[in-house]
């Protein structure tokens, strides 16, 4: 089969059957491809806060393609349920022909309803499933969202802040050591006879005291991109 | 109380809109813009002001994205598909050379769709006395039980539908809200304007330095 024969084929079927799903997952898929990379794009944004924003849209839409594919589905499913001959006849006639009567006025009235039925069940599975995507996007997706996606999000943060002070602790620590030897090579020391300056074995010494503080500052200064008040 | 529910279910109007990418849409997105702010202002957990931020700032950005939607994204991407088809891929195929656009093909099928008598009634109520008379396809739609309904063209619209619904939410919409919602805001008084005072501050001592 040549591609325009299946892109015809294809187009016909979903001029006979369309789905509101078709549509809804589409977009979805679409979406959470290009939301996290515009977010990702936007250059006034912190990286860190890009990086959240962007792995809660793609979150968030790789839970509403499969709700929105399920609740299709399982609307759909109710259809079967509804169109039955009973739900197309008068309740009296029923009854009548499920106690065994065989007259023709129940008989004919069992075959329109059974037609009728049979008829309306694609009508009905359309709308179901419409309904269906409908209550995804109002409810189920937000209420998902919001107990799936939170924690992940809750989970991400806390280990991107340990990532961080992780990384500051080893940058506060390589910059002690170029200040070290600096200072060593200042000395015109031979650091591998002499006693080398060892910051930290002063146990009042921690990262977050005062004296680290300036030393970090003025290691860092001249880098830092100061322009007023620098050297 | 089922008979009912089975009556709503398979009403041709509730039928049509669920097989109607751009009404299914609308109607999904009209539904976001009134639901989820509501959703947000019911919520107990956050402070008044924050949930009416909140909820004006979703209201706009769905409505933001129906107004696209409607306005710039359906008339191009649904007449164009048909358009292109009739001129291009499709010039040969039947049922295309019978309609003008895309609405009216789509009259066409939302008669076709139905049951013959009453299809039978509709056409002949007087405004309808006139409707496919130029494309002869009124005939099929009095006589036939089941007039070709002609689904490649159905499928076209459906599909041009499609790929404009998918570039103008997932794509163009966001990028309007993200340049429109926040000045909205600001003049709304949601969000403070920016104060120039820092800057200025900054301008002078990088002039003195």
């Amino acid at each position: 089969m040549s591609v325009g024969n299946f892109i015809e084929k294809t187009l016909t079927k979903l001029g006979d059957k369309n789905k509101a799903t078709y549509a809804v997952v589409a977009i979805a898929t679409v979406k959470g491809i290009c939301r996290p990379l515009f977010t990702m794009m936007d250059k006034d944004e912190d990286p860190e806060t890009k990086k959240y924003a962007a792995i809660r849209e793609g979150l968030t839409e790789a839970v509403a393609i499969p709700v929105y594919l399920a609740s299709g589905k399982l609307m759909e499913k109710f259809a079967d349920k509804l169109a039955v001959p009973k739900n197309f006849m008068d309740k009296k006639l029923y009854k009548r022909h499920l106690a065994g009567d065989t007259s023709a006025e129940v008989k004919n009235a069992f075959d329109a309803a059974t037609e009728l039925a049979e008829n309306n069940l694609p009508k009905m599975k359309g709308s179901l499933n419409f309904l269906g995507v409908c209550a995804a996007a109002l409810l189920i997706i937000p209420a998902l969202c919001s107990v799936a996606i939170k924690p992940v999000m809750s989970a991400l943060k806390k280990r991107g802040q340990e990532e961080k002070l992780e990384k500051t602790e080893e940058a506060h620590e390589m910059a002690q050591s170029e200040i070290v030897a600096d200072i060593n090579s200042a000395r015109k020391l031979d650091i591998n006879t002499a006693q080398p300056i060892v910051l930290n074995s002063d146990p009042s010494f921690t990262l977050n005291n005062d004296r680290y503080k300036s030393l970090n500052s003025f290691a860092t200064m001249f880098t830092s991109g100061m322009k007023v008040g620098g050297v | 109380m089922i008979n009912a529910i089975t009556g709503i279910l398979s009403n041709p109007t509730l039928a049509s809109v669920a097989q109607n990418t751009k009404a299914s849409i609308s109607i999904e997105t009209g539904l976001k813009a009134v639901g989820r702010p509501s959703f947000i202002l019911a919520d107990k957990d956050i402070t008044p002001e924050t949930k009416k931020y909140a909820a004006t700032k979703e209201f706009l950005y769905q409505a933001i994205c129906l107004g696209v939607y409607l306005a710039l994204v359906m008339p191009v991407f649904k007449g164009g598909a048909f358009k292109l088809a009739k001129k291009t891929f499709y010039k040969n195929k039947p049922g295309f050379d019978k309609f003008k656009n895309a609405s009216e093909y789509l009259d066409y099928h939302k008669f076709a769709d139905m049951k013959q008598k009453p299809r039978v009634a509709m056409l002949s109520e007087a405004k309808n006395v006139d409707k496919f008379k130029v494309n002869g396809m009124r005939d099929a739609l009095m006589n036939e039980a089941e007039p070709n309904k002609y689904p490649l063209i159905k499928g076209v619209i459906e599909a041009g539908s499609i790929i404009g619904s998918v570039l103008g939410l997932a794509v163009l919409a966001p990028q309007v809200s993200h340049h429109t919602i926040h000045p909205i805001m600001k003049a709304l008084g949601f969000e403070k304007k920016p104060e120039k005072q820092p800057e200025e501050t900054q301008q002078k001592v990088d002039v003195k330095a």
